[in-house]
């Protein structure tokens, strides 16, 4: 039954996504069309099609045992990490879960903080941060990849390229304004 | 003879030290992408992308073209040498080229690939020279339900050759053509799943959509198999040993017969370069003279990848110019650079005296990149190679860097960088759960023409749907397009009878 449920998730999750986007699309102001096929159709039409086809698989989960198909992989993917938390201790790197979860914590980390740390800082401390997550630990080359990088980044897309990328706020901003400075760009 | 010398005003311009010195950045750079496994070419086109902004738009379309020609071409070195391809186009190479460099070989296992790259990459872009301006003509008389059933023709072919499961294709285009329908509509105005937020009433860009699933949703896959540095040692005497023409008149039959099935599938929208490789080496497989021993490491079962590969090219790039319509992901970014740039490919480009110029000029510069490709292949391939010693680790963190500037550079606003992480993520769910990419960007860019050419022609013939199949042109193309998505099906269940 776990099989079945882990193999139906992603679809009746789509399934659920269906349903409320079309609720949301009830609500589409048709008061232009007048008479003819309004604004809601198209999104409507692709709501149905996504829902029809969600219900196939739902009904198919139930009563197929293919482990290619989406939950299959969800299960397969469930018994990879259950694994992983059964044999931790015997393996040395990080486990490739935790590993993915760091790096999209990372992730969103820099996307939350770019627009008060600034370009430069926000740029090194997340190519830092990413490169020892990937399992690379030559100190020396991380740091240098990651000042070198993050500055070359700053030349080539402020000075070059002409990309305004963010300062930062308040010290932050001042340091990337002196940086700046000193690299030519105005 | 118009044509001819509309072409030789293209070399003219692009025998211009800057546009010459962009075609050599773009084909060292596409090699390079090419040659390391966590890179697709396409992931490549994109990370080229920001640096294109700051271009006229002439040397910014050749790098990026120049960039996809020798993409198809770059991994076929790691596959052949080292059992490690490239790219997923490289694949079909491991069974005979493989093969034929362990067989003791690998020369001319290399100089089997060069050749079939160079004709496969002449001959397309010579077909797509000759056809541009013809198949432009022809767009100018199509009409919004001949435009519909093209772009249903793309959507259906993506979604029935992308192989895999039929039902997760379709989900995926459902969800790509769901995202281009955030924002106002183009035909009556009206706001959709906006929520009130000022950043989606402007829509989601399908650049966004593209680089998040396709680049960050890559190297979190990466990152979940585990980076890894190859080790490959001594290269010792490497060298290419191109074949004789005695040789290649043996595998005539192949070079013909990839050459046409790289083209075919590089017209029909959202099959690219990978389908292509891999319909040739089939074709190869069930009509090719020596078809019993493919897989021991004969040419044919090099040059029909590697053929259809590199002419998919020059196929991709005819509906993307002279209809505005992608072929596949890396068009599809092109699109997006011609359109940063202020122009919208279709036929229209081909009448303004000034954009056909800068289309001729491109055209030239595909035929000096094949030609660079070769030279560079015969000549660099010790230095390419040794790229596989990068560590994974810190170029992934580049690659993510890029993703993030490109996309920020679009339209210089944080908030898509949120977005970009979030179809980051679903790349990476996509990828677990075999759920097809390559539908999902299809639709979001696709999706808005295929709506507006739909609505117009609703609105136009009353509400008349039947329009689609009486028109000669629309109907044969629907037809097509049933056809396509139709014949899978029925053969899918046959192939998987695994109730229990």
């Amino acid at each position: 039954m776990t099989r079945q449920l882990a193999r139906a998730a992603p679809y009746a999750l789509l399934l659920a996504v269906a349903g409320v986007l079309y609720y949301f699309a009830l609500g589409i102001d048709t008061s232009a069309a007048a008479g003819r096929i309004g604004p809601d159709f198209w999104p409507r039409a692709v709501l149905v099609l996504l829902a029809v086809v969600c219900v196939y698989e739902l009904a198919k989960s139930f009563l197929a045992v293919d482990a290619r198909s989406a939950g299959g992989m969800l299960y397969n993917y469930l018994l990879d990490v259950w694994g992983a938390a059964d044999h931790a201790k015997s393996v040395a790197p990080l486990p490739r879960i935790l590993r993915v979860a760091l790096g999209v914590s990372a992730t969103l980390a820099y996307v939350l903080l770019v627009d008060v740390l600034g370009f430069f800082v926000a740029t090194a401390a997340y190519l830092a941060a990413f490169i020892v997550v990937g399992g690379y630990r030559r100190w020396g080359v991380i740091a240098v990849c990651a000042l070198g990088g993050s500055l070359a980044l700053v030349v080539v897309f402020m000075k070059i390229v002409y990309v305004s990328l963010p300062l930062g706020a308040g010290p932050f901003r001042a340091l990337s304004i002196s940086l700046l400075l000193l690299l030519g760009v105005r | 003879m118009e044509v001819l010398s509309l072409l030789a005003g293209g070399f003219v311009q692009v025998l211009t030290p800057v546009n010459l010195g962009v075609l050599a950045i773009g084909l060292v750079l596409g090699l390079l992408v090419a040659v390391l496994p966590g890179l697709t070419l396409v992931m490549g086109v994109v990370l080229a992308l920001p640096f294109t902004y700051a271009m006229d738009i002439t040397p910014a379309i050749i790098l990026l073209t120049a960039m996809y020609v020798t993409g198809t071409y770059g991994g076929a070195f790691t596959a052949i040498l080292f059992r490690v391809p490239g790219e997923p186009i490289d694949v079909p190479l491991l069974w005979d080229g493989y093969t034929m460099a362990r067989n003791g070989m690998p020369a001319q296992a290399l100089g089997w690939t060069l050749f079939a790259a160079f004709f496969g990459g002449m001959l397309s872009v010579c077909a797509m020279v000759a056809l541009s301006g013809p198949v432009a003509r022809i767009a100018l008389t199509l009409s919004t339900p001949e435009y519909f059933a093209i772009i249903f023709f793309g959507l259906t072919s993506v979604v029935s050759l992308g192989g895999g499961s039929i039902s997760n294709g379709l989900i995926s285009l459902c969800l790509g053509l769901l995202i281009s329908t955030v924002g106002v509509d183009d035909t009556y105005g009206a706001e959709r799943f906006a929520f009130g937020v000022p950043m989606m009433t402007d829509g989601i860009e399908y650049l966004l959509v593209m680089v998040g699933a396709y680049g960050i949703g890559e190297v979190f896959t990466r990152l979940y198999q585990g980076y890894g540095t190859a080790s490959i040692g001594r290269l010792g005497s490497l060298r290419t040993a191109l074949p004789r023409l005695r040789e290649i008149g043996r595998v005539k039959a192949a070079l013909a017969r990839s050459s046409l099935v790289g083209l075919v599938v590089g017209v029909v929208p959202g099959a690219g370069a990978t389908i292509a490789s891999f319909v040739a080496y089939g074709a190869e497989g069930q009509y090719g003279k020596r078809r019993r021993e493919l897989g021991t490491g004969i040419p044919e079962g090099i040059v029909a990848p590697q053929t259809a590969a590199t002419a998919s090219v020059g196929g991709a790039m005819i509906p993307l110019l002279t209809m505005g319509i992608p072929g596949s992901g890396a068009t599809a970014i092109i699109l997006g650079a011609f359109m940063l740039h202020g122009v919208q490919p279709g036929p229209q480009i081909f009448t303004n005296p000034v954009q056909s110029q800068m289309v001729y000029a491109v055209f030239a510069s595909m035929f000096l990149g094949v030609l660079g490709m070769c030279v560079l292949g015969y000549f660099a391939i010790k230095p390419l190679v040794r790229v596989l010693e990068f560590p994974e680790a810190l170029v992934s963190a580049f690659v993510v860097m890029f993703c993030f500037i490109g996309a920020f550079a679009v339209r210089n606003n944080l908030s898509d960088l949120y977005v970009l992480a979030a179809f980051g993520v679903l790349g990476f769910l996509f990828d677990r759960w075999q759920f097809p990419i390559a539908p999902l960007v299809l639709g979001s860019i696709l999706g808005s023409l295929a709506e507006s050419t739909f609505m117009t022609t609703m609105i136009s013939f009353d509400n008349d749907w039947t329009v689609f199949f009486t028109r000669p042109v629309a109907g044969a193309v629907m037809v097509l397009a049933i056809v396509a998505f139709v014949l899978p099906l029925i053969r899918w269940p046959l192939r998987r009878p695994r109730f229990s």
